[in-house]
């Protein structure tokens, strides 16, 4: 279950987990690249920046991703990151 | 007579000079004014105002559009200009510029101002003109609230005729204080500070940093920039600084908390770079103490020593409704609030009371010349 609310911005959708996570951004980071689940724009400590489906995704060590599309589409990148970081 | 082509310019502060200096600031006026009027407008200076003739009434209503957002004038009034040897001929030229403006119902009120030699006072002149009025119209006097107010401006033998006053954006001559570099973040209070440098006579060269891929506020930058370019008499340049690959950098070396704070060192020394590029002597930034984290007090203070220039903040001692209705007089709040990414870096709990001394410990850990550097080579300089 993946919980959606449009950001302040109004630009982008936030995506949160059911329960928080505790993401190592750097490994994380390693298993993208290895596996070519989307294409890096920044990898730091604290957030990535991902491109998926023409979309930006931010990914927070909390498991939290803010995700620059519909709510449609925000929804269904929201879950394939969530299938792919096993926190679904 | 009763076609309004001469257009009062009122300036403000500008009177207050003196000499070469008040020469100067006219000067620098009156070329903001010839930019923005249509090529056959005329303009005249006379001491304490400036006169617009256009050919036709139709190119009036542009033309006060246009003055009503050059700094440094204060008001414009469309009038009638006529010229008189006594006050009864006088009275007899603004009874035709009200007949078709004050009818027997209204109540109404003449104010009259005048500079020169006369054989009669302001008062007098409003006394005479008013009872000509009654007489022929019948309407009624009321001097503090009438329905309709007619104003004469009485200059040696000539005397202007007008009802309507248009109100300027005041301040001083755009560029006469030199150029400064404006911060410009695709928030509310960036465009604003920048306008109020405009409007103190500075010409500003705009930085936007870009946060891609952290966020982007591009769009709104540059809409905001399309408005501010209506208060120019010259097109407007602006600086875009790839910011994101900095701010990446900053947050693989340093404690996520600082992050803001470091931003704005850099946004800082960015600014410096072009402004040594573009001759202009400070910066201008948005920032209202205490409004955001980044804006303690305390922060405010660990920005020191990034740049060597002065930091000139118009909107320091502002509430944010206060900024907001200033974004809406001017016209760039609807730029500034359409949606738009805000920064995905920021941390949830920035700090809000740094210690100098660990930012600049900080900052020893990065390449900081590299890092701006590589960011001034890849900057983009566009024109709106």
């Amino acid at each position: 279950m993946v919980r959606m609310k449009l950001c302040e911005s109004k630009a982008s959708f936030e995506a949160t987990p059911e329960k928080p996570a505790k993401l190592e951004l750097m490994k994380l980071k390693e298993n993208i690249v290895s596996e070519n689940f989307a294409e890096l724009l920044a990898s730091t400590p604290y957030v990535l920046v991902l491109k998926m489906r023409g979309m930006q995704v931010s990914v927070y060590p909390s498991g939290r991703l803010l995700i620059k599309a519909d709510e449609r589409l925000a929804t269904v990148i929201a879950e394939e990151v969530y299938g792919f970081l096993g926190i679904l | 007579m009763n076609t309004a082509t001469e257009i009062i310019v009122r300036y403000g502060e500008l009177a207050l000079k003196r000499g070469g200096t008040r020469l100067r600031f006219e000067r620098r006026l009156i070329s903001s004014m010839k930019a923005v009027l249509p090529a056959e407008a005329k303009i005249k200076r006379e001491w304490g105002r400036i006169f617009v003739l256009v050919d036709e009434e139709n190119e009036v209503e542009n033309a006060l559009s246009k003055l009503s957002k050059v700094f440094g004038i204060v008001s414009v009034s469309p009038s009638v200009k006529t010229t008189f040897k006594s006050l009864p001929e006088l009275s007899e030229a603004a009874l035709e510029f009200a007949k078709p403006r004050i009818s027997k119902e209204d109540t109404f009120a003449i104010r009259a101002r005048r500079a020169g030699t006369h054989d009669f006072g302001s008062q007098d002149a409003a006394r005479v003109i008013g009872a000509k009025i009654v007489e022929s119209i019948g309407a009624k006097v009321n001097l503090s609230r009438p329905k309709k107010a007619l104003c004469v401006e009485i200059r040696d033998k000539s005397a202007y005729l007008y009802e309507r006053v248009v109100d300027g954006p005041g301040g001083l001559p755009y560029g006469i204080e030199g150029k400064v570099v404006c911060l410009l973040s695709g928030g509310i209070d960036s465009p604003v500070s920048s306008w109020l440098a405009m409007r103190r006579g500075c010409e500003p060269i705009f930085v936007h940093a870009d946060l891609s891929p952290f966020g982007d506020n591009k769009h709104k930058v540059m809409d905001s920039l399309r408005v501010l370019r209506d208060w120019a008499p010259q097109s407007l340049a602006a600086y875009i600084v790839p910011h994101g690959p900095s701010l990446e950098k900053v947050m693989q070396a340093s404690p996520h908390k600082l992050l803001c704070l470091m931003c704005r060192r850099l946004m800082f020394r960015y600014a410096e770079k072009i402004a040594s590029r573009e001759n202009a002597l400070a910066i201008v930034t948005g920032e209202s103490i205490g409004q955001v984290a980044s804006q303690t007090l305390q922060n405010i203070y660990c920005e020191c020593g990034a740049t060597s220039l002065p930091i000139l903040r118009p909107l320091i001692g502002m509430d944010k409704v206060e900024i907001e209705n200033i974004a809406k007089k001017i016209g760039t709040f609807a730029a500034s609030t359409q949606p738009g990414s805000c920064c995905a870096a920021v941390p949830r709990h920035p700090e809000v009371a740094a210690n100098l001394d660990d930012v600049k410990d900080e900052e020893q850990f990065l390449e900081v010349e590299g890092i701006v550097d590589e960011a001034m080579a890849n900057t983009q300089r566009v024109v709106v």
